[in-house]
């Protein structure tokens, strides 16, 4: 999003529509954003009426242009509904600032109809009540005419809301049932990821299980295989990581190298078109895991050296080169890098490098250097401030501590 | 061009980490990690706030 649609001059008109603001979510400073809106996944974006605070749009994962001037239209829409009810005024804000943005279709939703059920289930959805959101998501897709225009933004937050709560096969069996109308639409990625996602967290038991699995692979095969679908590039590699799992699941290792030849294929066709160092880089993390699963990392290390060369203070390449390395049985030059790492990170995700770090350690045969570092790492835990700190996170490193190997 | 895009165009806009597109390339005006100045802004000029939370990684 940040190397490919933010930069994009078609959105130059949107400038003065909307207040635009970025938060990264590992600095300390923003934990308290973190407590007070709800970010599943990154990145996540949002669209907040600024007098209540109310979220009154959320957006979680990639988007393509097209999907974000959606988005920022209903965002605005929505704003104007608020006004609206606020003032008791019809489409009319003559006299508000907001009046004098460019023209937009900023009708403020019919009581009762599939706009008003939408913006409902937006503001559930942005306060991360899930399973309410699902249902009024269910409410205004029902109400809605085939050609409603958020119909696959509300589609795919749906399906994210479902598979959030666990509902495995309701969205599997959204997903199934709706991809053929979004089947040519830039939702088409992400319905049917979020569909064959859902459906190998089944239980083997469940009897609808291989169907679903089978019929949203075809369609996660049908998307990534469309070269001239308007789709997220980061979107489309999230299918074939999907892709690949589903392979894993079916226990078809020859399979699994292939779809992983495939997506690596991809992504290094992707990079290599990239306009910057900064477009390239986008790329390495899912070329990183790409590569691990073909069973070749060194392949990963050029990419990863490149990046560190290009953005010294970045401690994503270090990170990433320490996992090859590690995967390489190289433990020196994978301590090296971890702590290269640990000397730019910053936040939560140092905790990731870490644990690495120990693993390595681990690997190495010195469970006491791991010991110490899981130690680090638990007392950069359990210092995060609300919004950041994880109780899960923290059992999780003292489970690990207390695994090792006393010496 | 409205109040609000000549307030925000006039603003700094840095790229917060090695990984984003070189400024240049920048076509809206983000404000950095303050929500507190992004939701005044936002009251001020009657305009929704569109927030991008994200990560380096």
């Amino acid at each position: 999003m940040r190397a490919f649609v933010f930069t994009d001059k078609a959105l130059a008109g949107q400038a003065g529509r909307f207040v635009w603001l970025e938060i990264d979510t590992e600095k300390r400073e923003n934990a308290p954003f973190r407590q007070q809106y709800v970010v599943p996944v990154l990145p996540s974006f949002f669209i907040v009426d600024p007098t209540s605070e109310k979220v009154l749009l959320r957006w979680v994962g990639g988007a393509t242009v097209t999907q974000l001037q959606k988005m920022l239209d209903e965002g605005r829409a929505a704003m104007n509904g608020q006004v609206a009810a606020k003032s008791g005024a019809s489409a009319s804000h003559t006299g508000s600032k907001q009046a004098k943005a460019p023209s937009e279709n900023t009708a403020p939703a019919t009581p009762g109809g599939a706009d008003a059920l939408l913006a409902r289930a937006d503001g559930l959805f942005g306060e991360g009540k899930n399973a309410e959101a699902a249902t009024a998501f269910r409410d205004a897709l029902a109400q809605a005419p085939a050609d409603w225009p958020p119909r696959g933004r509300a589609t795919e937050s749906l399906l994210f809301a479902l598979l959030d709560t666990d509902a495995n096969e309701a969205c599997a069996t959204l997903a199934r049932d709706t991809f053929p109308a979004l089947r040519n639409t830039p939702s088409a990625a992400n319905v049917a990821a979020l569909g064959l996602e859902a459906a190998l967290g089944l239980p083997e038991e469940n009897q609808a299980r291989a169907g679903l699995v089978a019929a949203l692979e075809t369609d996660a095969l049908a998307v990534v295989g469309d070269e001239k679908l308007d789709v997220a590039a980061d979107d489309r590699s999230g299918v074939y990581l999907i892709l690949v799992d589903a392979r894993k699941e079916a226990k078809d290792e020859a399979g699994v190298k292939a779809m992983a030849q495939r997506w690596a294929t991809f992504l290094e066709k992707a990079a290599n078109a990239a306009a910057s160092p900064a477009g390239r880089t986008v790329f390495d993390p899912h070329r990183l895991t790409a590569y691990i699963t073909l069973g070749e990392p060194a392949r990963a290390l050029p990419m990863l050296e490149a990046s560190e060369r290009d953005f010294p203070d970045d401690y994503n390449p270090p990170a990433r080169l320490a996992v090859a390395y590690k995967e390489l049985k190289r433990w020196d030059e994978a301590i090296a890098a971890s702590q290269r790492a640990l000397e730019r990170a910053y936040g939560p995700r140092k905790l990731r490098i870490y644990q690495n770090l120990a693993d390595i350690q681990g690997g190495r045969g010195d469970s006491s250097a791991a010991r110490a570092t899981l130690e680090e790492a638990l007392q950069l835990a359990e210092s995060l401030p609300p919004g950041q700190r994880n109780e899960n996170t923290i059992a999780g490193l003292k489970k690990k501590i207390d695994a090792l190997p006393v010496q | 061009m409205s109040v609000a895009s000549c307030v925000l165009a006039s603003m700094t806009w840095t790229p917060a980490v090695h990984g984003a597109a070189p400024e240049a390339q920048k076509v809206l005006p983000f404000i950095q990690d303050d929500y507190p100045a992004a939701l005044a802004k936002a009251r001020e000029l009657e305009l929704p706030l569109f927030i991008e939370a994200w990560a380096p990684w």
